[in-house]
Order: structure tokens, then C-alpha cells, then sequence
């Protein structure tokens, strides 16, 4: 798309180039014909400076079990522009569900942990990129993958670590007033999980869903 | 490597791998009562520790187990021979025990040596 846009923008500029050249007042020795200007189908939106920017933020659930936290989950997120179609976000999110205790030692003193789709905390701030798809009049459809830092607790069992989650979700955006957006959205998350206790390295995969409210900045 | 990626996602979500019954509020074991959901059975009668659940008649203990007048009453579990008993780990055999609800039989329980 870039080097078709650019490749449209020199065909464009490039008779103007040769004509800046030439010495004032001197006739072109031969004419060049103007061409018409590759056209696109579907071109990128253009990026509007004034609206590189966005702040969001989601409230929902997220499903976890095992050694993966689980509960209501709030989301906080920045997302800056990087082309029509891409953008670049940074977010924190929190999971918050039930302290319950849910490990024990079975019979051979190895530590077993069963907790419930909505038990623990996360706190985990990650990175990804999104990218928008064509969608109808002020709906638009959306991808995104990242990558995060969470911290995990199980107050109850005295369970803590830290898990590397990498996510993938889809989403859609509704214009629904000037520089107001509302998005639905829904992930999953996967990663290594490294823990207290003797667990060592454990899974640590959700499904969280979740909708909210994005702004464009000034 | 499939059935380990089939226990990771279960184990995730909270699910077994484990054909055990052993859990926090029967079998699991224990050095205090924050180890179990209700009880910690401690002593040469229940080696290694045993959590275990208060109870009147059988239909207070989870799965199978019978609730033997021991300990004010308590779910342990029911056995046929000692080799249903070895799961627990050493020290457990299968023993008569008085259930706690009058009327009833003596009945077979994994306890210790």
C-alpha cells in the first residue's frame, strides 16, 4: 500500500519537477502529457494527526482455573497510530476474583492446585498491535495480538509468581459520538506461569471478555 | 505429548488429569487445618496427615466414604482389603471401625497401622 501510494505521488510530482528546473519564462520543448493518477480501490484511511491517539478502557470478565487468575477484569489502555490500518497499545489489566484456597498436597507431597474459573489476581501490563479491518458505515471490526508481564496471586494458598501471557483477540469499535468510540472485545491468553510453592512452571491460559469506552485525543 | 497438552489445558482450567479422589476436603495431606478445607487428622493413626470432614452419617462425607465415629465423627475412606488403602502411602491398612450412626455394622475403613 505505502509504495503504491508513493509511487502514485511521484508520477504526480515528477512533471512538476522537471518543469521547476527549466528556465523561467522557456517554453517546454516538448509537452508532457499529465498522467492520471493511479487510483486505488481501496485506499488506507489517511492518518489524521489530530487523532493519532486513544485511551480506552474495558470492564468485563476474565475465565481463568488452575494456577490462572479468573474474576472481574478491568482493562486500561493507550493506543497510538501507526499507519491507517495499525495501531501500536500499551495496557494494564487487573483480574480480580475470589481468595479462596484451592491447592492441597496429595499423597505424595506434591503440591495440587484446582482452583475455580473465577478465583486469584492478575495485574499485568502488556504491549501489542492492533489492526482494523474494513467494517460498515461506523462499525469496524479489529484484531490484536500482544504480549504482557502479570503478576499472579492466590492469597488463600499463598501462591504467587509471575506469568508471560501472549494474547490474541478480536474486537469491533462503534463510532457513537465525535471522538467517542465503544468497543467490545474478546481474547485469549497463553503463557508460562512461574511459581512459588515448588509449582515451578505451570500453564497459565484465560479467556477474558470485555467491553468499554475509547477516546481520541486532542 | 498430546495427552501433556490435553492435562495443561485442563489443569488451567481447573480440571483434573488425576483419576485421585484425594482433595482438600478428603485424603489430601496435612500438617494444620489450613491444609484442608475443614479438618486436619494428625497421629499414628492417620500417617502423613489426612484432611478429612466432620460428620453425622454418611451422606455428610463426599464420594464414597463413611463416617466413622472417630474424632467426634469423620469421613474416611471405605476399603474391601488393604491394597484399596495403599494410595494413601505407607502406614494405612484397612481396618473395622464403628460407623457414626447408631444401628449400622461396623464397616471397613483405610486407617492407620
Amino acid at each position: 500500500m505505502f509504495w503504491s501510494i508513493a509511487l502514485s505521488i511521484g508520477i504526480l510530482t515528477f512533471p512538476s519537477v522537471l518543469l521547476a528546473q527549466e528556465a523561467p519564462g522557456a517554453q517546454p520543448a516538448v509537452e508532457i502529457p499529465t498522467p492520471s493518477p493511479a487510483i486505488d480501490p481501496e485506499p488506507d484511511p489517511e492518518p489524521d494527526p489530530s487523532d493519532s491517539q486513544e485511551l480506552g478502557v474495558l470492564v468485563g470478565a476474565a475465565i481463568g482455573g488452575g494456577v490462572s487468575p479468573g474474576g472481574m477484569a478491568v482493562d486500561g489502555r493507550y493506543l497510538y497510530r501507526l499507519s491507517g490500518l495499525d495501531w501500536f497499545e500499551v495496557g494494564t489489566s487487573f483480574t480480580l476474583g475470589s481468595g479462596d484456597a484451592a491447592c492441597f498436597r496429595d499423597r505424595q507431597s506434591d503440591l495440587v492446585c484446582q482452583h475455580g474459573l473465577l478465583d486469584g489476581f492478575g495485574a499485568e501490563v502488556s504491549a501489542g498491535l492492533r489492526r482494523y479491518f474494513a467494517g460498515q458505515q461506523q462499525f469496524r471490526p479489529y484484531a490484536r495480538v500482544g504480549v504482557g508481564l502479570k503478576l499472579v496471586s492466590f492469597s488463600g494458598d499463598e501462591l504467587r509468581g509471575v506469568a508471560i501471557p501472549v494474547s490474541a483477540g478480536a474486537g469491533i469499535r462503534v463510532d457513537v459520538a465525535n471522538r467517542v468510540l465503544v468497543v467490545a472485545e474478546a481474547s485469549l491468553r497463553g503463557g508460562p506461569a512461574f511459581l512459588n510453592r515448588g509449582l515451578e512452571v505451570e500453564p497459565n491460559l484465560g479467556l477474558a471478555i470485555g467491553a468499554g469506552v475509547e477516546f481520541t485525543l486532542e | 505429548m498430546l495427552r501433556l497438552g490435553a492435562c495443561a489445558l485442563l489443569l488451567a482450567f481447573g480440571l483434573s488429569c488425576s483419576s485421585s479422589d484425594v482433595s482438600r476436603s478428603l485424603g489430601a495431606q496435612c500438617d494444620s487445618r489450613s491444609d484442608c478445607d475443614e479438618r486436619c487428622l494428625r497421629g499414628e493413626d492417620y500417617p502423613d496427615g489426612m484432611c478429612t470432614t466432620s460428620c453425622e452419617t454418611d451422606r455428610d462425607c463426599p464420594g464414597e466414604a463413611r463416617c466413622i465415629d472417630e474424632e467426634g465423627g469423620v469421613c474416611l475412606y471405605r476399603c474391601q482389603e488393604r491394597v484399596q488403602c495403599e494410595f494413601l502411602g505407607g502406614g494405612w491398612d484397612c481396618t473395622e471401625k464403628s460407623p457414626r450412626e447408631d444401628d449400622v455394622e461396623d464397616v471397613l475403613v483405610c486407617f492407620g497401622q
